[in-house]
């Protein structure tokens, strides 16, 4: 089920009223863990033994490592910890690509392997990445071990972000599950605003705007320069709308229930360097991958040469983290390359000094070269393959006649999101719709009526879901 | 003291967003259709003197008239020569203004040769099929007296077909266990709630509560979902003996003026990344037209029309900027296209001018 359905609610409503009944935080634990493995077997139930083996294969990991000093003990455990989670993740996820890919190559050998009729379980992505954490954190001293199997359990399960994240930390989850959460007032207002505000980006921009995108790049060239254009915009919009509007919900839900999980986005359309962009998007991703990736491979301590690859290399794992298929790679490599550029640019220091509307001048142009670089990665992303990719943007920068389309609600649409970050760029520490005035039910409620009135029919399914 | 202010922050909350759900949903939102029972005509129609707004697919206003004409007041006291119009959505015309429906512009090209002589109106019911025709054209011939053509829009050759479900609007076509024609007694669903909801204009709700209903999937079962088998909705995709069973009965209908079917196939549509000009159905059109002449009705194939339009002016008969180009129902352009052949036909076929009289065939 996903959030934006009524199933999920009337779901939502049962285990929120069992925690307000059940004080006692065991019980509740133990009906939360239920709670979401029946959220998990909903989608297949036939996977909730790989969710339970994972649960288990990493507790016990982690008991072991807590279990002994001699490092290599030690390292012996992580490295099978990592087989195990990465190599289940690869084959659920990459092994028909790699197999399909290398075909032409391992041909000649002789080596016909065939594909496999495999079924990418959901989340698989996202509860990987929270188990990893768990055991590197571990391994490397940085949080005691997880004693309890349900508190571990159901930090793997956690239903709010086990399917689409954000990607949370051991570290950030397991002490919340010691203690006691009531509902409160606060918290109850707090989430409640947050997950409204996700499912409004969710339902009323990002699966509107899906209609425009999906005719556009479905049927890529036909389309004139502008709508080609608007059609990227609006895939930007919704792009980030569906995910950090499903992240919105996730922890809102989260937060309704007394837990707290992190931030996922800020604003990233705001930004004025690609390496600004990645602090400001799926935070809990690039986060992820710098403290568990990146870093270890040396970060930017091992001479120029060695961060730009690292960065690159580390930008291709997300790509490919994203989906099997190389536009996917493309995307993360292209992202890589910018952020290199973008670090060399850097260290070679401002190019003279500019003050007043020269330096709001060089701001906009920072922040309009980045958008265009983003833009452009996010048509690799979309497209279906290299050759939709390059009509998408023959037509943006080689244009020839076509059909032009200027949809209203997608002119609205980015003219509301470029309002909604000037606010944040201009006026920053005001909310739009603060927690504690007066008016922000009257803001959360039209939102509501606005989801319920334009609900698009036909099911549209979270981006991320797919990864 | 702050409980209480935050329920009272609830409660205004609620108040003012219901206001601004009001405001919102009849600016943005399509209007209730209501339906009364005509006596003259002894079918459900469109309640007249309404004016229904459609912003889904389209921006316009339609004026409704008596009889479930749109535009006309009050069709039976025109005593002018008419042009009947019949069609589903296609002839509603609800996505296109009045000065852009079919009918209208029709009436309009007309006025040019023949001045007020003679006038089209539009008899339009979304998902009505070609065999609803055969329940209604009596009517409105009984209702006019002076119509002297009855043109059919038929966006899709499986219009004609018969059907497996009885859930036609006036008249079901089925061949199970032989070729019949039913009549129906069609009911708009939730009519007294669409009045109370019109009559306040809470259009909004009726919104909300039909994708409720209609989308609703209450499944609290375990997954996978396997996917539901595709349950035909037509037993015959094509026969011409069904078409043949028909069109006899059409056109015994109307037996002392001409019957044309104007057929708007999709072509000029954007698919699979390319413009296709092609109907698929081309062959099966080719064959239905020989059906129809056997049986002196008239065909019109609007393919080539839409065709040669797009290559000329780049524009395409359906699509509306808020749904999709080339896609969904026929736009002011389509409409024009349909209303032009209609007129040619009728100047053709159907009329001759003598001096200032005009006199039909």
């Amino acid at each position: 089920m996903i959030f934006t359905q009524i199933n999920f609610i009337i779901f939502f409503i049962v285990v929120l009223v069992f925690i307000i009944i059940v004080k006692n935080n065991r019980a509740r634990k133990i009906f939360l863990l239920i709670s979401s493995y029946y959220f998990y077997a909903y989608w297949d139930y036939r996977f909730v033994s790989l969710l339970f083996i994972y649960t288990v294969v990493n507790y016990a990991v982690g008991f072991f490592l807590s279990k002994t000093d001699v490092t290599n003990t030690r390292k012996a455990l992580l490295t099978l910890n990592l087989i195990f989670n990465l190599g289940v993740l690869g084959i659920f996820k990459y092994y028909n690509f790699f197999i399909s890919s290398f075909e032409v190559m391992l041909a000649p050998l002789g080596w016909h392997l065939k594909t496999l009729n495999i079924i990418l379980p959901i989340g698989i992505s996202f509860y990987t990445f929270h188990t990893l954490s768990y055991t590197i954190d571990l391994y490397k001293r940085k949080i005691e071990v997880c004693k309890d199997f349900l508190d571990f359990a159901l930090f793997v399960a956690f239903f709010p972000q086990m399917v689409a994240g954000p990607i949370v930390r051991a570290s950030e989850f397991l002490p919340q599950l010691k203690i006691s959460h009531n509902i409160n007032w606060e918290n109850a207002a707090t989430g409640f605003r947050q997950f409204t505000l996700g499912l409004f980006k969710k339902v009323f921009i990002a699966d509107r705007l899906a209609m425009f995108v999906d005719y556009n790049f479905e049927n890529a060239g036909l389309f004139d320069c502008t709508t080609t254009w608007l059609a990227v915009a609006a895939y930007s919009i919704q792009i980030y709308c569906d995910f950090s509007g499903y992240s919105d919900m996730a922890i809102g839900i989260a937060r309704i229930m007394g837990y707290s999980l992190p931030q996922n986005f800020n604003f990233p359309y705001i930004s004025k360097s690609i390496s600004e962009f990645w602090h400001r998007w799926h935070i809990s991703l690039s986060t992820w991958i710098r403290d568990y990736l990146y870093i270890p491979l040396g970060g930017s301590k091992q001479g120029r040469i060695r961060t730009y690859i690292n960065l690159i290399f580390t930008m291709i794992i997300i790509g490919l983290w994203h989906g099997a298929a190389w536009n996917f790679i493309f995307w993360g490599g292209f992202h890589g390359v910018a952020l290199a550029i973008n670090r060399l640019w850097a260290s070679r220091g401002e190019r003279g000094s500019a003050v007043g509307g020269g330096f709001i001048l060089s701001k906009i142009t920072s922040w309009g070269l980045t958008m265009v670089v983003v833009m452009i990665g996010w048509v690799f992303f979309r497209a279906k393959d290299f050759q939709q990719a390059s009509l998408i943007l023959r037509q943006m920068f080689i244009p020839e006649m076509g059909i032009a389309w200027i949809s209203p609600f997608v002119v609205s649409a980015l003219l509301g999101a470029t309002i909604v970050h000037l606010w944040e760029v201009l006026a920053p520490e005001n909310d739009l719709a603060p927690i504690d005035a007066w008016y922000t039910p009257a803001v959360l409620f039209s939102l509501i009526w606005m989801v319920l009135i334009f609900h698009p029919t036909g099911f549209n399914p979270f981006i991320y879901f797919q990864f | 003291m702050v409980m209480r202010l935050r329920f009272i922050h609830l409660l205004l909350g609620f108040i003012l967003s219901f206001l601004f759900a009001w405001v919102v949903g009849n600016l943005f939102g399509d209007s209730i259709v209501t339906y009364v029972w005509d006596q003259d005509l002894d079918l459900l129609v469109v309640t007249p003197d309404s004016i229904h707004q459609h912003r889904s697919e389209g921006w316009a206003s339609t004026k409704v008239g008596k009889h479930g004409v749109n535009v006309i007041p009050d069709i039976k006291r025109l005593s002018c020569l008419k042009i009947a119009i019949w069609g589903d959505s296609h002839v509603e015309g609800y996505c296109v203004d009045d000065n852009e429906k079919v009918s209208e512009v029709f009436s309009d090209l007309a006025k040019e040769y023949y001045k007020n002589e003679i006038i089209g109106f539009s008899i339009g019911l979304s998902r009505n099929k070609l065999a609803d025709y055969y329940v209604n054209i009596p009517k409105y011939d009984k209702l006019c007296h002076s119509i002297i053509a009855h043109f059919i829009i038929l966006p899709r050759l499986i219009d004609a077909s018969p059907i497996i479900k009885n859930d036609a609007n006036f008249c079901n076509f089925i061949s199970s266990p032989n070729y019949q024609l039913n009549k129906s007694n069609w009911s708009p669903p939730q009519n007294r709630l669409r009045y109370f909801l019109a009559k306040y204009n809470l259009n909004f709700i009726w919104i909300i509560a039909r994708d409720i209903a209609s989308n609703i999937n209450l499944r609290f079962k375990l997954g996978p979902v396997e996917s539901e088998k595709n349950t035909p909705k037509h037993e015959h995709q094509y026969s011409v003996d069904a078409w043949n069973f028909l069109l006899t009965h059409l056109r015994k209908q109307s037996p002392s003026f001409p019957i044309i079917i104007v057929y708007c196939p999709e072509v000029a549509v954007i698919k699979g990344g390319t413009l296709v000009s092609t109907d698929p159905d081309g062959k099966y059109a080719e064959l239905f037209k020989r059906a129809c002449s056997e049986h002196n009705i008239d065909f019109i194939n609007m393919a080539d029309e839409f065709n040669e339009n797009y290559r000329q002016t780049g524009k395409l008969p359906r699509g509306f900027p808020n749904s999709r180009p080339s896609m969904g129902h026929m736009n002011a352009v389509g409409q024009r296209l349909v209303a032009e052949a209609i007129l040619k036909y009728t100047r053709e076929n159907i009329l001759r001018k003598v001096g200032n009289d005009i006199h039909s065939n």
